[in-house]
């Protein structure tokens, strides 16, 4: 999937607002429709699409509304004029300075409300920064990293049904402390992702200057990554599929669901290549 | 009720089958669909409307998905007809030659067919 398209601003916003849309659904279905529009977003769109194009992509899609009605959401009724409106224009009438030093206080809330929910929003997302690798020695001493392009590829030979894994230590670039809750609930569906991949974060973590050992850290979820730090984020899978050989597996992201101040959202962050496994000549499949 | 909502109505009944028979030529995946119905003139009005659509053909037993990660490509699920799915698109394909001829013939003045002919109220 291509990331940089997943990452851009509109795109973003689009798959927050379809996330809304389709709230009343449950959340396997939802899960699962979240991740067809963003596969075909990430698909249909290049690496550096300008806003335009994306704009445009996001036009052909249709609205989160549109998508979200044709999956069964049924259509929000139109707000009904309430009592309290009513009342609002009474007072207008009235205009009485009880009713103007609340509405004062009220449009002084409203604004300070929506700039710290726009900050939480838009908060940087996670990133990598520094250290990764293979997690278990015998992975990393048999590693072959190429590249063509642009593209960068590690590749270790598949050891089926045993646990493999990757470390990377990921950056918390934004004002506000980012909670790792673990995966998004898309990932079991995602492309690129191993259903059963296990996620962990380490609890402390020195300055990239001076990176400790990832094997001595202690890992657990969730975990709180205050602004400016940095932790180590811990991949462990067990290859239960059969890769032939010349086949392989890989991912190149991790999607994550992170907690930003009372703001649950889904970030999805570049490995900077693909991490994968390849099938060897003594890769046994079942018929 | 406008013109283009009636279409718009009309697009929503048929876009079923007409996925069902994009798969039945070979399996596809959701953006190849897309791709595919979007170049039928007029068919699709939004991409996006198109996934649940495949989740709901595939609730109801006529498409089957799986991922399929070829070598040097990104994993795509790929969507392939079932063996219900034909069989509902044979019956659509029956249905539909019978209804688009009735339709024809009473928007262009022709004959009612004997078989779209208005049964009488039981008295």
């Amino acid at each position: 999937m291509n990331d940089t398209a997943l990452a851009h601003r509109l795109v973003r916003k689009y798959l927050r607002q379809l996330d809304e849309a389709l709230a009343p659904l449950p959340p396997a279905r939802k899960a699962e429709l979240h991740g067809q529009i963003a596969a075909h977003l990430g698909e249909e769109l290049p690496p550096d699409a300008t806003d335009a194009e994306v704009a445009e992509a996001l036009r052909q899609l249709g609205s989160a509304a549109q998508v979200a009605a044709e999956a069964g959401v049924p259509p929000r009724p139109a707000p009904a004029p309430a009592d309290s409106l009513r009342w609002l224009g009474g007072a207008i009438q009235r205009r009485t300075w009880k009713f103007w030093a609340v509405l004062a206080v009220l449009v002084a809330a409203v604004t300070v409300f929506a700039n710290v929910l726009d900050g939480l929003e838009t908060a940087r997302p996670l990133s990598i920064n520094g250290m990764f690798g293979w997690w278990y020695a015998q992975d990393a001493g048999r590693q072959v990293n190429t590249e063509a392009g642009m593209a960068q590829q590690s590749t270790v030979p598949v050891r089926w049904h045993q646990q493999q894994g990757l470390f990377v230590v990921v950056w918390n670039n934004s004002r506000y402390t980012q909670t790792v809750l673990g995966y998004a609930p898309l990932t079991a569906e995602s492309p690129g992702n191993y259903p059963s991949g296990q996620l962990a974060v380490s609890t402390g973590m020195t300055a990239p200057a001076e990176p400790e050992d990832p094997h001595t850290q202690r890992y657990t979820l969730p975990v709180a990554i205050p602004p400016g730090q940095s932790r180590f984020v811990r991949v462990f899978w067990t290859d239960t599929y059969c890769i032939a050989k010349g086949g392989y597996q890989g991912i190149d992201k991790l999607i994550l669901q992170v907690r930003v101040g009372w703001i649950t959202k889904t970030e999805t962050i570049s490995l900077g290549q693909l991490w994968a496994v390849a099938g060897t000549k003594q890769s046994t499949c079942p018929d | 009720m406008a013109a283009e909502d009636g279409l718009t109505e009309l697009r929503r009944g048929v876009l079923g089958s007409c996925v069902l028979a994009l798969l039945e030529v070979r399996p596809r995946f959701g953006l190849e669909l897309v791709r595919d119905l979007s170049a039928a003139d007029g068919l699709l009005t939004s991409d996006g409307t198109v996934y649940p659509l495949l989740n709901r053909l595939r609730d109801a037993g006529l498409v089957t998905s799986e991922w399929r990660d070829a070598e040097g490509e990104r994993a795509r699920r790929y969507y392939s007809i079932t063996a219900a799915g034909q069989q509902s698109l044979a019956d659509f394909r029956d249905d539909w030659a019978g209804f688009t001829k009735t339709v024809n013939a009473v928007l262009h003045h022709d004959s009612i067919p004997d078989g779209a002919r208005t049964k009488e109220h039981p008295r």
